[in-house]
């Protein structure tokens, strides 16, 4: 396996230009999702590492070396295509055994390993069908078997889960972990679903039109997202208006508020920003009845009345709309406990997961 | 009368025009001249039916055996080299390159063009006094225009090959265009990204997606060159015709009680270039379900 390097990367289809200037670094075994909105040039990216197509600048670095002026077979790379695009000419057995006989196996010898990775992808025993003799789930295993006997020093994902219903994109989802890790292999998994990468990477990016927002950890990005778009694309989440009082309070429409530590010199005092609340780390507790009668009782720090304005069953868990003087915010609560609308109730905002991000309006 | 009977009895009804058309066609003429093959053509004032007289003339003579050779000769070549390059271009032409949509215009180009027009046409450029023979007398490298290789006219077919290649290098190129639309580019880069150089992504893994379409067109092309007259007529040699030239022949003969013979050659055009389909098909079918049937 190799560590990826990316180096100012541009791609353009005809005068539109899809990639520009990006940079990227994968580690050596990692698995990296890069996650970005349909369009924004996953597959692009994909595609000019796997030297589909070329770049019209920058460079692409396996372990150092530059790949660009590599043909795409001798880049050593196992692809698992947005469509499936097994071989339908082909058994299961041919098709997972291609790499090896481009490489000078014969049939007979690819055997041993085209049985392994069959196991490996939980699919042994169809090694005579054809492609349409399977499900969408197990084509997508043997597209993912094919891609890995090759022992490839990169492994490149475009969106593996995309195509699969609920319950076999979880198995799936699984599965291509434990191969990941069972294999160590480098491993690159464009999505543009948040959870799918949220689970599956070691590391990973979001991808915009205009390049890379942010690189880090998954929990990392969904805690301390780096801007509101990056913010907003990993989940729901609250963007309030506010304005720094100090460095560690903001005004908002819904108090002043305690805020999370910022990361030094990230805003001053007095700068306009947004707030970043997700919406599962807002507590909501009903209003006791001297909240009701004695409405000069002081909250605590962090603490809003708000008032129930509508709220939506999301198995296990209900999405509430709730007013907090001008502001509307969402909640999401267990379900053990509901409340209806029109319910007067106290929010609890914890100041650590009150997030600043930069700019009145995320620009 | 039960359902089925009423769907196959709608189903026979829906076709009936087709079948009529095909009827009037097709099988009325071809029996027509079968039972004049066999002796029952009053026109001709013969009445001898039934007879294999005119069968055994026809086959007993040098001038058919020669006839097929040649007519084989004509046939198979630009069929060959028709799917070859036509197969090649439309491949070719799938590249994201610049020049590449004009160069499927420019191919495409000599299927709005009648057979008798390319044959015009290849006499200009090639016959003894025609645009190459000038142009390479200009240069010096022929010291005579009669000095031009007999391309024209002559047992080797030339003209004739030319003419067909000129019509159905295109028909393949958009038959197999076709075909290769449906099937997208990602096949291809799949095999790529495994291994192949890109001789062999196309080898293992486009041309037996092609192949269906490749056969369909390489057999069209085949019937056609096999029973056609008009190019033969025109730009083959005087002796031997191909097979409807000799056909056509018999039909001008002098003897009139003989042109049954001309419609002994019809008869036995058909079975050859019908046997020769088939067993092409055939031999295509036995070869796909070995592959597991696709
Ligand atoms: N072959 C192509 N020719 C022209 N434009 C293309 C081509 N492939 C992709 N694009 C455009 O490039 C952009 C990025 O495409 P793609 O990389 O497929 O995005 P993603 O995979 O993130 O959805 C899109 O706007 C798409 O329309
Ligand atoms: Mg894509």
């Amino acid at each position: 396996m190799s560590s990826i390097s990316i180096r100012s990367l541009s791609k353009r289809y005809d005068s539109t230009p899809v990639l520009q200037d990006l940079d990227l670094d994968v580690e050596s075994g990692c698995f990296f999702g890069l996650l970005g909105p349909s369009g924004c040039g996953k597959t692009t990216l994909l595609r000019l590492i796997a030297g589909l197509i070329e770049p019209d600048a920058g460079d692409i670095l396996f372990d150092g070396q530059s790949v660009v002026d590599v043909p795409p077979e001798r880049r050593r790379i196992g692809m698992v295509f947005q469509q499936h695009v097994l071989f339908p000419h082909m058994t299961v057995e041919e098709n997972i055994a291609f790499g090896l006989r481009m490489r000078g196996t014969g049939l007979k010898a690819a055997l041993p390993a085209v049985n392994d990775v069959l196991e490996l992808v939980q699919l042994s025993g169809y090694n005579k069908r054809f492609p349409r003799q399977l499900s969408g789930g197990q084509q997508q295993r043997v597209a993912l078997a094919r891609a890995v006997v090759i022992d490839p020093v990169l492994l490149l994902l475009d969106e593996p889960l995309s195509n699969l219903d609920a319950k076999l994109r979880d198995d799936m989802r699984e599965l291509l972990r434990s191969v990941q890790q069972r294999l160590g292999v480098t491993t690159i998994c464009v999505t543009h679903d948040q959870t799918e990468a949220i689970e599956l990477s070691d590391r990973m990016a979001v991808l915009f039109s205009d390049g890379i927002a942010q690189t880090g950890a998954p929990a990392e990005l969904y805690e301390r997202p780096a801007n509101v778009q990056v913010a907003e694309f990993l989940g729901s989440t609250n963007l309030i208006p506010g304005t720094l009082v100090g460095t560690d309070h903001a005004e908002s429409p819904i108090g002043r508020l305690r805020i999370r530590e910022m990361a030094a010199a990230q805003c001053a005092d007095g700068d306009a920003v947004q707030l970043n609340i997700r919406c599962e780390h807002i507590g909501m507790h009903p209003a006791g009845d001297e909240h009701q009668s004695q409405a000069w009782v002081r909250l605590p720090e962090n603490h809003a009345f708000a008032e129930v304005v509508s709220s939506v069953y999301r198995g296990g868990f209900i999405l509430y709309l709730v007013r907090s003087g001008s502001q509307t915010l969402r909640v999401i609560e267990r379900s053990d406990r509901q409340f209806v609308p029109g319910a007067r109730v106290v929010l609890r905002i914890p100041a650590e997961h009150v997030g600043v991000l930069p700019g009145p309006n995320g620009a | 009368m039960n359902k089925a009977r009423r769907r196959q009895l709608s189903i026979f009804l829906g076709l009936a025009p087709a079948l009529s058309v095909l009827t009037v066609l097709f099988v009325g003429p071809l029996a027509l001249a079968l039972i004049q093959s066999l002796g029952y053509a009053p026109i001709f004032g013969v009445r001898e039916f039934p007879t294999l007289r005119f069968y055994t003339a026809v086959l007993g003579s040098t001038r058919f055996r020669l006839a097929f050779w040649y007519t084989m000769l004509y046939a198979l070549v630009p069929t060959v080299l028709s799917t070859i390059f036509g197969t090649w271009l439309a491949v070719a032409a799938r590249a994201r390159m610049r020049g590449v949509r004009f160069l499927s215009f420019f191919v495409r180009l000599p299927l709005v063009v009648p057979y008798l027009v390319g044959a015009a046409l290849v006499v200009a450029l090639f016959a003894n006094g025609g645009l190459v023979a000038r142009v390479l007398f200009a240069v010096g490298i022929i010291q005579n225009t009669g000095d031009f290789p007999r391309i024209l006219f002559s047992a080797g077919g030339w003209g004739i090959m030319l003419v067909y290649l000129f019509k159905q290098v295109p028909f393949t190129f958009v038959v197999v265009s076709s075909v290769l639309a449906g099937i997208g580019p990602e096949l291809q880069e799949a095999a790529r990204t495994l291994g192949a150089s890109p001789w062999r992504a196309f080898r293992h893994v486009v041309l037996p997606r092609i192949f269906p379409g490749i056969v369909t067109s390489s057999l069209l092309v085949f019937a056609f060159n096999f029973q056609s007259y008009e190019i033969p007529l025109l730009l083959g040699p005087g002796f031997p015709g191909t097979l409807p030239v000799e056909a056509l022949r018999r039909f001008q003969l002098p003897t009139i009680a003989r042109r049954p013979e001309a419609m002994a050659y019809v008869m036995i055009i058909t079975t050859l270039s019908g046997g020769i389909l088939f067993l092409y098909l055939r031999a295509y079918r036995r070869w796909e379900r070995s592959r597991g049937g696709v």
